[in-house]
């Protein structure tokens, strides 16, 4: 079976809360039941969800900088803390991360070379005049000059530079999984783009991506495959093209049609009604079964209360919703 | 069409160990009553310094070496403080970036908008209850509100809140610097219909800070781009989405995602340093259709049609 | 270097709280010199060498006091022990508050909290009267041993500013990179964490020196402490107990209470400036 880089098998992860205040419940389900995979063929896999949807914890999971509280993470079949536990040296090697923010990941106090030279001194990738020629090497393949890059500080080079060194370190490194936090959304829109060539472009280097973001937009233009995530359950997945060409699930759709469209030709024709009942915020989701998108759904059935929607098939994509089946 | 802002000249300088660094370097534009105006730009291009100085909100380092601000025909800058805070909240009034979160968690939200009634008019306790009451309904949010905590709220509706107390005063201009960001999707939408209402229900100006075209898509009227502390097209929200002139203005929409296309475009380079603009057109060293005249002078912002104008020397400019 | 330069160019404070310290210091070590030209190898505090309450002269520029010791000798040789005392107690008060602290701050959980309870205790409980009792007790206390008492109750100060520091360090982006890049606990603190709150150490040292000197100060003034430590409080001391100041001469006391307080400005002067310099906002703006 397994053909599948990374296989999350029915992963829930609850958060105790150290201490509790007025400030919310004291354990939070961050994750229900998650299950997905990500195959061995090189691909970019879109994790979509909102804040609070439960995306970065899958992305602390798959480092193992959390463990689950029930079910399974495999990466190239054995599990995650079997690998931290024997071949720690070994997974981080092959699975390693772009984190969001692009300021906080630099220490402030080394030049930015450091985190290359961290690299490739902790994998053991070279040594000496090789290790420089890499480092060149994997500067220039994101499109930086060396020249300019290397011996400056952080706050000296622009958010833009200090996410494509990041991008110059997955090239030094050369993981096998990439899990992505949102790297964009905190870059100018005009560097954008360049980013997200070149994460698309890890593909001929054998790089599987685990792309997460809040926006639909970036994951249409690089994902294959996009999952939907809202409240720590996975309610839609297919791929790309389909999942947004023909959403099925009612959140999938609500999601498309609030997203601003960047024509004056296509602005919004309806218009979004607060539901003055719902006006608190979600605090401590409460997956106790049932759909947790049930408050806010304009189709919700009572069995979506009690009940979570098993999956279903329809064509090349999968949904979690009573309207189909 | 009534002028109920302009601005000429405007220059807003911080003082920095390495010198100045020239954030809003000579911004002129107008904003017209009734409309929604925006300012786009990328991070690091003024447009935030820009209404932090028309307001006068600025702090040291921060100062103001040049430039005029008149609303409706009152020189702002030239006002001691005493006068202009009776102009604020009342006349122009403004919804800064992540104000959802600098509410007091501590207080509750009637205390918090009476509050700042209080403290920019002479009124009672009561008929600043009555004012925020009816500004909460404007925004479409019940009285309840009024009883609750910040941190009851979800972070889009505490948005509306600071929304709601900046037309507590009924003012005329309100500045929304960036409004909704951080916000979930839905959330945006709403805030963003709710900038609209201000415009289409109470005829209230809004000048609204992005640097998401999206945004100034859906509700601006006009749009002005920013760019490394000038001004480098100002539009119809129609004419820059259809037309744009200005190579930056090209670069940017093209760079903007969307479920509509499947291509996207950067623009090569990085923006500069307010410590040290570019010579000449500030955005040469990354324009490709850029000319010898181009490193050397700096184009002005000329009207080349009605209602549009651009700095540029592809069309003038001289 | 031109960093450095740059950086006292823009804060005047930090600049002139420098140069002050750095003189006071360098009066500090080069008093045994100094005196022994002036006193012709006798020690600044011996009684009786001159007659008392000379009025200031090209011999004695502020006079002499009421034991007939020459004033400016013993405000070098005070200032030389208040220095000492302070810097010592200052540094080993800042090595325990940064050891403790970062332990607490980044192990967290209960480690942390029992630290953070002693902490507590000691700001809680009013040390000065507590310090007073031990130093009436034990008889015999050389300046180490009193700079280590210092110490003990000065510590818990800087430490809370410390570990809040480090807890909040440790969340940064930064550290996760580091974790994902192979690094371990110990490397991740000494590589990563301590090198970003040095700024801090600085301060939390400044305030220790401060407050130890003022604490020893305020012994000296109730009459306890060491007396065959001259420091500017002892001096004080006496000034006051021989009836200096009953009798009208304000310069014998005056003067070592000037030294004292221009080294608590000048440290002050230096922390401000500090905090000008690595003001948050002006590095967003100009990358500095």
């Amino acid at each position: 079976m397994d053909d599948n880089l990374l296989v999350f098998q029915n992963v829930s992860k609850v958060f105790r809360r150290v201490g509790f205040g007025f400030l919310g419940k004291a354990t939070v389900q961050a994750l229900k039941d998650v299950s997905f995979s990500l195959s061995s063929e090189p691909e970019v896999l879109a994790l979509v969800g909102e804040s609070g949807s439960g995306k970065s914890t899958i992305c602390r999971l798959i480092l193992g900088l959390e463990e689950p509280t029930s079910g399974e993470i495999l990466y190239k079949g054995k599990s995650v803390s079997d690998w931290l536990r024997s071949n720690k040296k070994e997974y981080i090697r092959e699975v390693q991360i772009i984190f969001q923010d692009p300021y906080e990941v630099y220490n402030p106090f080394y030049r930015v070379d450091r985190v290359l030279w961290m690299a490739i001194k902790k994998f053991n990738i070279a040594s000496g005049d090789e290790a420089e020629r890499l480092i060149y090497e994997s500067l220039e393949a994101v499109g930086l000059r060396p020249r300019e890059i290397l011996g400056r500080y952080p706050h000296q080079l622009s958010g833009g530079e200090r996410q494509r060194i990041m991008l110059s370190r997955i090239y030094l490194i050369k993981p096998r999984l990439l899990v992505a936090d949102e790297p964009v959304s905190m870059l100018d829109a005009s560097l954008r783009a360049i980013f997200l060539d070149h994460l698309r472009e890890f593909k001929k280097l054998g790089i599987s991506s685990l792309y997460i973001t809040h926006d639909l937009n970036t994951a249409y233009y690089i994902a294959d495959r996009i999952m939907i995530i809202y409240s720590g359950r996975i309610l839609e997945r297919g791929p790309t093209e389909d999942v947004i060409k023909n959403p099925l699930h009612p959140y999938t759709k609500m999601l498309i049609t609030s997203i601003p469209v960047p024509d004056p030709n296509k602005r919004w024709q309806d218009r979004v009604v607060i539901d003055v009942a719902k006006l608190q915020k979600v605090s401590g989701r409460e997956a106790i079964g049932g759909c947790p998108f049930y408050n806010r759904c304009q189709f919700a059935m009572d069995k979506c209360e009690k009940d979570f929607p098993p999956t279903e098939k329809i064509n090349n994509q999968e949904v979690n919703c009573f309207l189909y089946g | 069409m009534n002028t109920i802002l302009e601005v000429e000249n405007l220059k807003v300088y911080f003082k920095t160990i390495l010198g100045d660094a020239k954030s809003v370097d000579g911004v002129s534009l107008k904003v017209f009553e009734g409309e929604i105006l925006g300012i786009a730009g990328e991070s690091g291009c003024g447009k935030s310094t820009l209404v932090e100085g028309v307001l006068k909100i600025y702090k040291p380092p921060c100062y103001i070496p040049e430039g005029k601000v008149y609303y409706k025909g009152i020189d702002l800058l030239s006002l001691p403080e005493e006068e202009f805070r009776k102009l604020r909240w009342k006349e122009l009034s403004y919804v800064p970036q992540g104000s959802m979160n600098s509410l007091n968690p501590v207080i509750k939200i009637e205390e918090q908008m009476i509050d700042g009634i209080l403290s920019h008019s002479d009124l009672s306790y009561h008929e600043a209850k009555e004012l925020a009451l009816s500004a909460l309904n404007s925004v479409g949010m019940p009285p309840d509100v009024l009883e609750m905590y910040p941190h009851e709220l979800s972070g889009g509706m505490r948005q509306r809140v600071c929304i709601a107390m900046s037309i507590c005063l009924n003012p005329k201009l309100v500045f929304a610097d960036e409004p909704i960001t951080g916000l979930d999707v839905v959330m945006q939408k709403l805030n963003l219909q709710t900038l609209g209402d201000l415009r289409d229900k109470f005829g209230i100006t809004v000048v609204m800070v992005a640097h998401d075209m999206a945004c100034h898509a859906e509700i601006c009227d006009r749009i002005c781009i920013m760019y490394a502390g000038k001004i480098l097209e100002i539009g119809s929200t129609f004419d820059i989405f259809s037309d744009p002139l200005h190579p930056y203005t090209k670069g940017l929409l093209s760079a903007v995602p969307s479920l509509e296309k499947k291509d996207l475009k950067g623009i090569p380079g990085l923006a500069p340093s307010p410590l040290e603009w570019p010579s000449g057109c500030r955005f040469h060293p990354r324009c490709s259709y850029r000319m010898k005249i181009c490193e050397e002078q700096e184009p002005i912002l000329k009207e080349v049609q009605p209602g549009r104008s651009v700095a540029c020397f592809l069309y003038g400019g001289e | 270097m031109k960093r450095v330069l740059l950086i006292l160019k823009y804060s005047p404070k930090l600049t002139a709280g420098i140069i002050i310290i750095l003189s006071l210091v360098l009066l500090a070590i080069l008093e045994p010199t100094i005196n022994f030209y002036r006193l012709g190898g006798r020690s600044s505090t011996e009684i009786g060498l001159f007659d008392t309450f000379l009025p200031p002269s090209r011999e004695h520029p502020f006079g002499t006091e009421a034991y007939g010791r020459d004033v400016l000798s013993l405000l070098l040789t005070g200032l030389k022990y208040s220095l000492l005392i302070g810097f010592t107690a200052g540094a080993l008060a800042t090595a325990i508050a940064v050891v403790l602290a970062s332990i607490a701050g980044y192990k967290g959980g209960r480690i942390e909290a029992f630290i953070t309870t002693i902490a507590n205790a000691i700001l809680i409980i009013p040390s000065w009267p507590i310090l007073a009792i031990i130093v009436l007790f034990v008889r015999k206390v050389d300046l180490f041993l009193l700079s280590l008492i210092l110490a003990f109750f000065s510590w818990a100060g800087s430490s809370r500013q410390i570990k809040a520091q480090i807890a909040s360090l440790r969340e940064r982006p930064y550290i996760d990179l580091a974790r994902v890049t192979g690094f371990s606990d110990l490397e991740i603190m000494f590589k990563e964490i301590l090198p970003n709150f040095l700024p801090y150490i600085f301060v939390g040292f400044s305030y220790a020196v401060t407050g130890t000197i003022m604490a020893e100060t305020a012994l000296r003034l109730v009459g306890l402490g060491p007396a065959d430590i001259p420091s500017l409080g002892q001096f004080i001391n006496w000034a006051i107990y021989s009836g200096t100041l009953a009798q009208g001469h304000y310069i014998i006391v005056i003067s070592p209470i000037a030294f004292l307080i221009l080294t608590f400005v000048s440290l002050n002067l230096i922390n401000v400036g500090l905090d000008e310099v690595f003001n948050p906002r002006l590095k967003q703006v100009t990358g500095v």
